[in-house]
């Protein structure tokens, strides 16, 4: 565990070090609340959240070539293979490090946003918010099984690259449906199976990438 | 004791490594010597466990590499593996907590390889020289038996290639391994006079090139038996 945790505050010593990109997101998040603050006074909740999950859609995809680079790029996996730690403890530690770095910040950043423009409803935003952070959560699995998914095809693995497919596919699919179905109860239904879908995918990824390094 | 068993490994059709059956006792080094693109890297990596052979096995005291590399293998890849975005005290005190060492134990290990002032230095500021005394102050504080060390010499100066050298017989006189790939002959030359063991293999091409194989340099090796 000791060790773990030595892994754990290097690499978030070394994340916010190199955060730039995360306070851009930020000033970018604060930007965009106060302009459709001053824009559309009148706008809904409903209405600015949906306008704010796609602007947190199109950041994470700038951000994609940075997240990707991290935790599995061949270089620094190369050290830490030799490290006493097992692949477990190494994919669990950086998963940690990215709720704390990326996904937190967002979520507070959004948050924050959002009082500006409606102080009012609070209890709105935070469960809005709540749902951009699963979202997020989700963003963020599968780069990780996308990675998985590429490294196993290098290796040859083509079935289980294919058979990884799948996984990578379901949380997808369900979470498209919930969202055309949002309102109603079979909505939140789907909702509810994509939760319980998220710690499968983990453990998916996880299982790949050990697949692949063990 | 580190063994192999007839490797053999191939990216595609258009690339492929064979190796014999050799091993490596405590205190010798294995280097591998070949043109450019003729696998070395990829087979040290092998070596390491990184990658896996088609056929045959690299194995470390009876079992496979794979199994033991945590605990016996220090490898330094090209770029010896650091993050440029962190100082040279966050590297060390990772290590440090790794392998349970202290930090005056630490301290002591930088001083001896002179990097002290380059204490709080980003690692991406360093010159090549002071990247590879950090990653023989990584080996040190690793203290693994089997080193695997990919063209360490390469843009370094003199005085780096001393400390290099030194370093590397120290390990070896103390019943370390070693598996080096290097352009360089002068490196195990500079070895031989110290009663180390040395072997040296080349990676030597067969069909036109499309696949290299690990042959033993007797005229090298010789004179050092």
């Amino acid at each position: 565990m000791k060790k773990c945790m030595a892994f754990f505050f290097y690499q978030l010593e070394l994340f916010w070090q190199e955060a730039t990109l995360l306070y851009q997101g930020g000033f970018f998040f604060l930007l965009i609340s106060l302009t459709m603050g001053i824009l559309f006074p009148d706008m809904s909740v409903e209405g600015a959240m949906k306008a704010y999950f796609l602007i947190t859609i199109f950041t994470l995809f700038l951000m994609t070539e940075y997240l990707w680079k991290m935790p599995y790029s061949q270089g620094m996996f190369d050290t830490f293979r030799f490290y006493p730690l097992s692949m477990m403890e190494i994919v669990i530690t950086y998963y940690i490090v990215y709720l704390f770095n990326i996904i937190f910040p967002l979520i507070i950043l959004n948050a924050v946003a959002l009082s500006f423009l409606y102080a009012n409803k609070l209890g709105l935003i935070i469960s809005y918010t709540a749902v951009l952070s699963i979202v997020l959560m989700a963003l963020l699995l599968l780069i990780f099984l996308v990675q998985a998914v590429i490294l196993m095809a290098k290796k040859k693995a083509k079935f289980l690259a294919i058979l990884l497919i799948i996984p990578l596919a379901i949380p997808w699919i369900i979470f498209s449906f919930s969202f055309l179905f949002q309102g109603e109860s079979i909505g939140a239904l789907l909702a509810g199976l994509y939760l319980i879908y998220l710690p499968c995918t983990l453990w998916g990824a996880t299982w790949a990438l050990r697949q692949v390094y063990t | 004791m580190f063994l192999t068993t007839n490797i053999t490994f191939s990216y595609s059709e258009q690339f492929s490594i064979r190796a014999p059956s050799f091993s490596i006792k405590k205190g010798e080094a294995f280097f591998v010597m070949g043109e450019n693109g003729a696998g070395k890297s990829t087979f040290l990596r092998l070596c390491a466990g990184l990658l896996s052979p088609d056929t045959g096995m690299f194995s470390w005291e009876n079992k496979p590499i794979k199994e033991t590399s945590s605990s016996n293998v220090s490898y330094l890849g090209g770029s010896f593996g650091f993050e440029d975005d962190s100082t040279v005290a966050q590297t060390v005190r990772l290590l440090g907590c790794l392998y349970e060492r202290s930090l005056q134990e630490i301290k002591t290990i930088v001083k001896d390889f002179l990097l002290i002032e380059s204490w709080h230095k980003k690692i991406g500021t360093l010159s090549y020289g002071q990247r590879l005394r950090l990653a023989i102050v990584r080996l040190h504080i690793e203290k693994k038996p089997c080193w695997i060390l990919d063209e360490p010499l390469n843009g370094l100066d003199e005085e780096g290639r001393y400390i290099f050298i030194t370093a590397l017989n120290n390990h070896l006189r103390n019943k370390g391994i070693a598996f080096i790939a290097t352009h360089e002959s002068d490196m195990f030359l500079n070895l031989q006079d110290k009663g180390v063991g040395v072997k040296v293999y080349d990676l030597e091409p067969y069909k036109k090139k499309l696949g290299y194989a690990l042959v033993l340099n007797y005229a090298q090796t010789k004179r050092n038996l």
